[in-house]
């Protein structure tokens, strides 16, 4: 039961990136951006959370901040037409970037950031983040399905026409699905500096694009078993919790491997998500469907 | 400025042509490759053991052994990646960069482990100094090799514009459907097209190799594959804009970074820049689009 518990809450920050690319995926624009807004939110939460001493502050704004950012780049895309794909990539990058430049600028360094203000009991704060995203999740989920907001942002995608037949503009949800990807990216970011007390650079490790993947995953498993053959169905948000749940299984294990087999390196062990990422991929295989405007 | 500075620009310009052209060449194809860095890495790794491996062979042949296994080593992972993409349909976007994120950690522990040569350094041993390109703008780390790069893209874009493959990579680029069409199997065109790709990041990491650092350095690779698919970008996916292109970011990260050495700025500005540059081109090639 410990070891269930252990990994259900591990995989919450992972289960939040991955419900916002799955957002990002039913607007078909794939939200590479989510690695720097993890980046850019831990460390936005830490500075916010030093700087006004509350940690409610400290995510507030930094959850506002990285929002208005991809705001700032919907904005680029579509007053441009630019490529949605560029645009989300050199968000990613310029995101770390930014996190580099305001670390050195405001606390002389770009290495870990530690501060008495922004110290959490380990275990309450690995507790309390595990309830608030999974109440986060458990929201979203429900408003995702039953609400007719959410049901616009499932097909805005994929039966854009549609809905602009019906007069709605799937534009705007386009855009909303961007914005939620931010949103739970940035939740993600706070989510990880609060466990880890700290922030320490490339938080994210490649969380963002590893989100992707499962989405691409959990597309590929539900296709086959979901009675319409499209849109966003409970299957695929079952997949994809599955998927997710699984990978942090798998990384738990991989993390306790070393204390039986010393032998085993450790940066094998970083490689291991990957990995894991790469054989489900091999093995699931992945449903043919476009992923950019 | 001085011919330190002239030199690093050169040298750094001509690595990021040779893994821009590859870019440049997969864009041309509708595909990104975000696996650069890791492909780069792992054939300059490849190519650092085979050369100290290799040190009673005559220097042409250990540099020929070196050059086939390093581009055997990045050639197998993109084949890995186009291998998922024609059997599984997993895009190619996605499977290079998590082979690329998962080979890393391991090349890391091997350069520094079983692989580490003697010194503070975290890299393998240097090379033979009969295996290293000669330098030709001391104090500058610009070698022979690295000027080989614009005459390699100039005659890859030649074979591109001239030869049948480039049509072929080109309409498959254009329109999957149209190429399949066509007879042209746009999959194993696309293919093609990421495995030679990776090819030409294999020979960055070669001439990184035997010109540049004459070791295989612990993360000596990092940005190198993103910059490339940045000047791929500036250069809107042709091979021979590549060496301007390369030139010009080449000239933009290296003075920044010597204006951060020299001016105490603590931050990543190559990034930043390279985060700006990728939008203006989106931007820009809407505007062109129009």
């Amino acid at each position: 039961m410990n070891m269930c518990y252990i990994i259900f809450a591990s995989s919450m920050p992972l289960m939040l990136s991955s419900f916002g690319a799955l957002l990002s995926d039913c607007a078909l624009r794939l939200a590479i951006f989510i690695d720097g807004i993890i980046n850019l939110s831990a460390f936005l939460c830490f500075a916010f959370t030093i700087r006004f001493a509350s940690l409610a502050a400290g995510c507030l704004l930094a959850v506002i901040l990285c929002i208005a950012l991809i705001a700032f780049c919907l904005l680029l895309t579509e007053a441009f037409h630019a490529d949605p794909f560029l645009i989300a990539l050199s968000l990613n990058i310029t995101a770390s970037a930014l996190v580099s430049y305001l670390s050195s600028i405001m606390f002389s360094t770009r290495g870990v950031l530690t501060n008495k203000a922004f110290t959490f009991d380990a275990q309450n704060a690995r507790n309390a983040t595990a309830l608030a995203a999974f109440s986060i999740l458990v929201i979203a989920s429900i408003l995702l399905m039953k609400t007719r907001g959410g049901l616009y942002l499932r097909l805005c995608g994929d039966c854009g026409n549609v809905e602009e037949a019906r007069g709605i503009t799937s534009r705007r949800y386009i855009a909303l699905d961007w914005i939620y990807s931010g949103l739970f990216a940035a939740i993600t970011g706070c989510i990880l500096a609060i466990r880890l007390s700290s922030f320490v650079p490339n938080v994210s490790s490649g969380m963002g694009y590893l989100s992707c993947a499962i989405v691409y995953m959990a597309r590929s498993i539900s296709r086959p078993m979901s009675k319409s053959k499209g849109g966003t169905g409970y299957t695929l948000l079952f997949s994809l919790f599955a998927i997710v749940l699984l990978l942090s299984a798998i990384n738990i294990i991989a993390s306790r491997v070393q204390n039986v087999y010393k032998n085993v390196m450790p940066y094998f062990l970083l490689a291991m998500p990957y990995l894991a990422s790469l054989v489900l991929l091999a093995v699931i295989g992945q449903s043919r469907y476009n992923h950019g405007n | 400025m001085n011919l330190y500075w002239i030199g690093k620009i050169i040298d750094s310009a001509c690595i990021l042509m040779f893994a821009a052209a590859g870019d440049a060449l997969a864009l041309t194809a509708g595909e990104y490759n975000l696996g650069g860095d890791g492909q780069i890495y792992a054939s300059a790794f490849i190519a650092a053991i085979t050369l100290n491996a290799a040190k009673s062979l005559p220097p042409f042949i250990a540099l020929l052994a070196a050059l086939i296994a390093a581009v055997i080593c990045a050639g197998g992972m993109a084949l890995v990646s186009a291998g998922m993409k024609v059997y599984r349909g997993v895009d190619i976007l996605i499977s290079t960069y998590l082979l690329s994120s998962a080979l890393t950690p391991i090349i890391d522990s091997l350069v520094a482990g079983r692989f580490r040569g003697k010194g503070n350094l975290l890299a393998t041993s240097f090379i033979d100094t009969a295996f290293s390109s000669p330098r030709i703008m001391m104090p500058s780390p610009l070698t022979l090799a690295s000027l080989t790069a614009p005459l390699l893209c100039i005659a890859v874009s030649f074979v591109l514009s001239r030869g049948e493959i480039g049509k072929r990579i080109a309409i498959a680029g254009v329109s999957n459907d149209f190429a399949d069409y066509a007879g042209l199997k746009s999959i194993k065109v696309s293919s093609m097209a990421i495995v030679f790709a990776a090819a030409m990041h294999a020979v960055a990491g070669y001439v990184m190799v035997i010109g540049t650092y004459r070791s295989c350095i612990s993360g000596f690779q990092n940005g190198v594959g993103w910059s490339a698919f940045t000047a791929s970008l500036i250069a809107r996916r042709r091979v021979i804009k590549v060496i301007p292109a390369c030139l010009i970011l080449s000239i933009v990260i290296t003075l920044s970074s010597r204006y951060t050495l020299t001016h105490l700025i603590g931050f990543d500005v190559a990034s930043l820049i390279q985060g700006i540059t990728i939008a203006i081109i989106a931007v820009e090639d809407a505007r062109r689009r129009k």
